[in-house]
């Protein structure tokens, strides 16, 4: 079990060290520096500002200065933000993020999971169809799409729900919703095929044949077992939700990471590009190991944690 | 001999996108208690679709039950509604499938799939059921059970998978099992270790075994009475004996000539039946056998041949019964010399 | 004593092969393939829109009197759909009807390009690594798992900062991650028949490589690189759309259906929601249309439907 740990670990921070590095060639290739912008700064205020940030030494320096900095953990200053870092920049916008996210991945797996149970109990019924038309419905509607149509309606017509911005738990309603849609769909759809591949599979004829009712069948043996590749793809999912919280708080006008990111683009704002990109994959690049765990636990034929033969 | 179970009549079909498969068209026999029937035939002849129909188990939709009845101690299984219908299998009526690999499912440990019938039928605590399945892997001849019991399938080898098989589908002491092809899967050392231990456990608890099967080695050793099924009906019944030494169905002889013997010489080759099974979307109207069979007559292929009595125990579907009807040389059909009347 | 002669009781006259003779005529992959998609309605009715769309697409613009940037700021502001712009106009008085359709030729053009780069690099890619294996299966996949790694539409954006925002960017940037599915498809289907018992009866037969490849490998393979293609088209399109959303994607004046939806957010609130509604329908609209097909293809082509 340790050794399994430990070499994952080692993995991990390879292909961290992999997305730091390719980030920052990325943003040493790209022409201009971030202060190329409409208003032209003195010659002198130009100079100590790429001294400051380290642009005027060449880039095999900066590289190093770069990564001395990040086993620090320390993500540098950001550039439109001259006050803030970009470690307090994120932290203080995660905490938002995280909900919203946390919060549009819990509806997307209880929903998705109940929706595509009953539908594949219900194989080829009225409620399967309804199911699965909402699944290609969610599948196919973007999230930048679907949000505005909720803001419309749901919020300025029907006044049910806030318009947009972030001051309490209903604000979270809609963008929850949003940004869970594509997943929920996903999952339902999943969920559905896997379950009723699960239901013709021998072991479950083998569960009837003891005479077993139809619930038990269903909770104690096709369930779990239907679950399988649901947990294969929360990590996707994860980045979906991810990326597509870019969109939904730029929307919502919601101060999660999304939004500064977003910014962070237009404004050329390279350490904060880096620094996002470098948190957000390390995050995924963590629920992925999670995600390899949890399934060693829920499918005894993989063997994570080698037990020295059986 | 008194009789347990007793089907009239089954008809099964599946609907399928091109059109209907009759896979049993009209079957009936019956099975005493304690005794051993094995039904033989070809794949797709209809005889695991006969067995999985006995307690409802066939896939539904497309599998559906036309007509029939399948009288279990005065009960009609077809017609009992399903919450009673899960009273009598496993805990009546256990069953064995073919492939223990694919049977037994894969996320749960072996004790918890046979705990959980016990329990469900027997309504007795967890540690009193934990007890009986190991008692039950006792019996069955898998060594360290109370170690076992916690493993999953997958640590299991193909035999011993089987052989937890058969502790799950006898637990709850059922007055029948129906095994599906239960050594198919398996080695050929293996088969027969399973064959005796079905045997030796039938010994000791008198339940009756409904054997599925096509292979005339295992029906020879085990079976008490045989029946013979082709393209989905019976074609010929009777002792094994009978069925062996008197078979009276031109496809009874085709198949034991095509079965190897000790007691043959080794020149004689074995004898394919040539032709292939009747498609089952379009059944003829006559004989299932009559494409293939070298003494057809016009009426083979008319005409579905009536059963006939041979003897109180042994029941035959052929044309040739019939009084009008050439005489065949029984001694020599099933050799290589087919004697065909002029 | 003779008995009296009955016809009933005479043997059978028949031909010596009758028993030998298939029953049904063999249905093809394809065919059978073919008839099954057509019984699926809401495959069909996909394909239908995929058409519908596509042929708008191309006549839309054309038949339109105006141009896609042609702006109107003095009388033609926000106008209702009407039977001159059918539509409605936008804020700068461009008419939506002929933008909606340039977005059309935008995205299909990525979808269908982005799709077949695609194709291309990863049939090339992973058949290389499948029929190869061993050491260079290894290592042409060490690589794809670190590049797998990378989150897709975060790498997408990093590459759209670095190249700029653009057409040609766009679909290089889709493209540059998007050959992974394919070339992890292409190698694990090539890998599990090679060793499959017919490929290996081929290579007992004498079959050369290119006759492995072209009759056996390729057409078997065939299925799941139709499915995963037409997976791509909506996926890409989905991805453009996201990207001209953000600002990334093509630039204005060009229509598309991401910048078209990302400029009409403002009418959430002031009402004019021709400008929101027709490019989100018709965005909407097209992945469904794909995703019903190749849902609908999906289970036309997986051989384990096969009934």
């Amino acid at each position: 079990m340790n050794r399994y740990i430990i070499r994952r670990l080692f993995q991990m921070v390879i292909t961290l060290w992999v997305i730091a590095t390719l980030t920052f060639l990325m943003m040493k290739a790209i022409p201009g520096d971030p202060f190329s912008g409409e208003k032209k700064l003195p010659e002198q205020v130009l100079k100590n500002l790429m001294s400051y940030y380290h642009l005027d030494e060449p880039i095999p320096v900066q590289y190093l200065i770069y990564m001395k900095s990040l086993l620090q953990l320390d993500l540098g200053p950001s550039i439109k933000y001259e006050t803030r870092t970009v470690n307090t920049i994120i932290s203080e916008s995660f905490p938002v993020s995280a909900q919203l996210g946390t919060q549009a991945l819990i509806l997307a797996v209880v929903t998705g999971l109940l929706l595509g149970v009953v539908a594949a109990l219900r194989h080829n019924r009225l409620i399967d169809y309804g199911a699965m038309f909402f699944a290609v419905l969610g599948i196919s509607v973007p999230s930048f799409v679907l949000a505005p149509l909720m803001q419309k309606y749901l919020a300025v017509e029907w006044e049910l729900f806030p318009v947009a911005t972030w001051e309490g738990w209903e604000y979270s309603i809609l963008p929850s919703i949003a940004l869970a849609a594509f997943p929920l769909a996903t999952i339902t759809r999943l969920m559905r095929s896997s379950m009723v591949e699960v239901l013709t599979q021998d072991y479950i004829r083998t569960a009837r044949s003891k005479g077993l009712p139809p619930y038990l069948v269903v909770f104690r043996h096709t369930i779990r077992n239907s679950i399988l590749p649901i947990v294969t793809i929360i990590g996707p999912l994860t980045v979906g939700i991810l990326t597509g919280s870019f969109v939904i708080e730029k929307i919502f006008s919601i101060p999660g990471i999304g939004k500064y990111f977003v910014e962070s683009i237009s404004n050329r704002d390279y350490p904060l590009i880096m620094g996002v990109t470098l948190f957000y994959s390390s995050l995924l690049i963590f629920v992925n190991f999670l995600v390899d765990l949890a399934y060693g636990l829920i499918d005894p034929r993989i063997q994570l944690f080698k037990k020295g033969g059986n | 001999m008194e009789s347990l179970l007793k089907v009239s009549g089954l008809q099964v079909s599946f609907e399928m996108a091109a059109g209907e498969v009759q896979a049993v068209r009209g079957v009936s026999f019956h099975l005493n208690k304690g005794e051993t029937l094995a039904i033989v035939g070809e794949s797709g002849s209809g005889k695991s679709v006969t067995a999985l129909s006995l307690v409802r188990l066939i896939p539904s939709p497309p599998g559906k039950v036309k007509s029939g009845e399948i009288i279990y101690q005065g009960k009609d299984l077809l017609k009992l509604p399903e919450r009673e219908l899960f009273k009598i299998r496993g805990s009546e009526i256990g069953m064995i499938f073919q492939d223990p690999i694919s049977s037994l499912n894969p996320t749960m440990t072996v004790g918890k799939q046979i705990i959980e019938g016990i329990r469900w039928h027997q309504k007795i605590g967890v540690t009193a059921a934990k007890e009986k399945a190991v008692q039950m892997l006792t019996l069955v001849g898998i060594p360290n059970p109370e170690k076992r019991i916690a493993q999953y399938p997958h640590e299991f080898s193909g035999g011993m998978r089987q052989r937890v098989m058969i502790a799950m589908a006898l637990a709850c002491s059922p007055k029948m099992l129906i095994a599906d092809e239960p050594t198919t899967a398996l080695d050929v050392t293996i088969q027969a270790q399973i064959m005796r231990l079905m045997k030796e456990l039938q010994k000791k608890t008198g339940t009756a075994i409904l054997l599925i099967t096509h292979d005339l080695g295992v029906v020879a050793e085990t079976a008490d009475r045989v029946a013979v099924m082709y393209g989905g009906s019976l074609v010929e019944t009777g002792l094994v004996s009978e069925i062996f030494y008197q078979a009276r169905h031109p496809y009874t002889w085709g198949l034991l000539a095509s079965m190897p013997r000790m007691d043959w010489s080794k020149q004689r080759e074995l004898q394919p039946i040539p032709g292939s099974p009747p498609d089952l979307f379009d059944p003829p109207p006559g004989c299932p056998f009559a494409d293939r069979c070298p003494y057809a007559m016009n009426a083979c292929h008319e005409e579905m041949p009536p059963e006939t009595d041979v003897s109180p125990t042994h029941r035959v579907a052929c044309w040739l019964e019939h009084p009008e009807a050439p005489s065949v040389d029984r001694e020599k059909a099933g050799y290589k010399t087919v004697h065909v009347p002029s | 004593m003779e008995p009296a002669f009955n016809p009933r009781f005479q043997p059978a006259v028949r031909s010596r092969n009758a028993s030998e003779k298939i029953k049904r005529p063999p249905a093809g992959y394809w065919k059978d393939a073919w008839r099954r998609l057509r019984k699926n309605w809401l495959a069909m009715t996909g394909l239908v829109l995929i058409l519908l769309i596509a042929l708008m697409s191309v006549i839309g613009p054309w038949i339109s009197p105006y141009d896609y940037s042609e702006q109107n700021l003095r009388t033609g502001k926000n106008l209702e759909p009407s039977a001159e712009h059918w539509f409605g106009t936008d804020d700068l008085g461009r008419d939506v009807f002929v933008r909606v359709w340039e977005g059309g030729r935008i995205s299909l053009t990525i979808g269908l390009l982005a799709a077949l780069i695609d194709l291309c690099i990863g049939v090339i890619y992973g058949g290389i690594a499948g029929y190869r294996g061993g050491r260079t299966d290894e290592i042409m996949m060490r690589m794809v798992d670190v590049l797998w790694g990378l989150p897709y539409l975060l790498t997408v954006i990093l590459l759209l900062v670095v190249m700029g925002p653009g057409l040609g960017t766009i679909i290089v940037a889709l493209t540059v991650t998007g050959w992974l599915h394919m070339a992890r498809l292409v190698r694990g289907q090539v890998l599990q028949l090679k060793e499959q018992e017919f490929v290996l009866a081929a290579v007992t037969l004498g079959a050369g490589t290119k006759r492995l490849l072209f009759k056996h490998l390729i057409p078997n393979a065939m299925g799941p690189i139709i499915i995963m293609l037409t997976l791509t088209v909506p996926q890409a399109i989905f991805a453009e759309a996201f990207l001209s959303f953000l600002g990334l994607g093509v630039q204005a004046p060009v229509a598309s259906w991401g910048t078209m939806i990302n400029d009409a957010l403002i009418t959430v609130l002031s009402g004019e929601w021709w400008r929101l509604f027709f490019p989100a329908l018709f965005l909407s609209l097209t992945m469904l249309a794909f995703n019903a097909f190749g849902d609908g293809l999906r289970d036309a082509l997986d051989p384990k439907m096969r009934k």
